[in-house]
């Protein structure tokens, strides 16, 4: 998808993609938890409603804005608004993309919102902020009044949360990137997509 | 001459589709909101809209229904990353004259435009 975007060809290898509980999550995102990146967050409403988020290390995040600028390497040092732009554009794509698969593989229909850039942020917290149960803290104005309040207060926050994590590192000749990309549904949506891709479903198979 | 009305929240979008039909000798005015492009588009009638879908304010949707209200004959090409088949039906139904998918193909985008206004 990048490469068409900057009409150059842009390599991408995802070494490692898992299905996470979400106190695992810290885990599987590694060192890169603890340290300050880039994060675009997209809102998902409709059918499936949660966070498409996707979070590069900052040098991975300045790269990439090169690239996309059609800068030369190195140039980047700090963001930029139309830097930040380019990465939201990136966020839309994935999101976007997600929801596309997710709508053929399932008949489910949901709609991303307009990207949130988070630009001094850690993964940890970020991704707390993302399963925290609607309604709160989590920053995302289009959710469109749905609020989610299953569980009730029995229910520790984030219990029983999933993340789809997709670790991927994009390559453009000597360029390389470094990307997480996080897939995390609310409760009840996770619920509903894997209604909507269970043994009982036709369709479906292989959907990530 | 023929104008164009860029509608994208991404000033990044909105660069580097400006800089596409001017070389191709259009005239670009741009909107960042579905908002702003139905004022822009009463306000400077263009010959077409190229129009985003995800934006903040007013979705690009909801801004074709509101043109077409005003201009029936309005020529509106919806330039979206969510190509879910519900909706490009719906924009279909709702008058758009074509819908194109991001990532962004400049030549898919000059094409359609000069189908529809040469």
């Amino acid at each position: 998808m990048l490469s068409d975007m900057i009409g150059r060809k842009i390599e991408m290898s995802v070494p490692d993609v898992c299905f996470v509980a979400r106190d695992e999550i810290s885990k599987v995102a590694k060192h890169s938890v603890e340290e300050p990146t880039i994060g675009v967050k997209i809102g998902l409403t409709g059918d499936v409603t949660g966070d498409v988020i996707l979070i590069f290390p900052r040098p991975s995040a300045h790269r990439l804005v090169d690239i996309l600028m059609g800068n030369e390497p190195g140039t980047t040092s700090g963001l930029t608004e139309m830097g930040g732009s380019a990465l939201c554009e990136v966020g839309n794509l994935a999101g976007s993309f997600f929801l596309n698969s997710l709508a053929e593989a399932t008949g489910l229909r949901a709609m991303p919102a307009p990207p949130v850039l988070d630009g001094e942020t850690l993964v940890s917290r970020m991704l707390e902020a993302s399963v925290a149960p609607r309604g709160g803290g989590a920053a995302n104005g289009a959710t469109g009044g749905t609020t989610e309040r299953r569980g009730g207060p029995s229910e520790g926050k984030g219990e029983g949360m999933n993340a789809l994590v997709a670790q991927t590192v994009l390559t453009q000749s000597l360029q390389s990137i470094e990307a997480l990309f996080f897939i995390v549904p609310t409760h009840d949506s996770l619920a509903t997509i894997l209604k909507a891709l269970g043994p009982g479903s036709s369709k479906g198979s292989g959907v990530m | 001459m023929p104008r164009v009305l860029i509608v994208d929240d991404a000033a990044f979008m909105r660069m580097r589709s400006r800089k596409l039909l001017e070389d191709h000798g259009y005239q670009v005015e741009e909107a960042q909101d579905g908002e702003e492009a139905v004022k822009k588009y009463v306000e400077t009638s263009p010959d077409a809209v190229l129009m985003d879908i995800t934006m903040p304010v007013m979705d690009g949707i909801a801004a074709l229904k509101e043109i077409k209200k005003r201009d029936p004959h309005a020529k509106v090409i919806m330039c979206t990353a969510v190509g879910q088949q519900s909706l490009v039906m719906e924009a279909i139904m709702a008058g758009a004259r074509d819908y194109l998918l991001k990532p962004f193909d400049p030549d898919k985008v000059l094409a359609s435009l000069k189908k529809l206004v040469g």
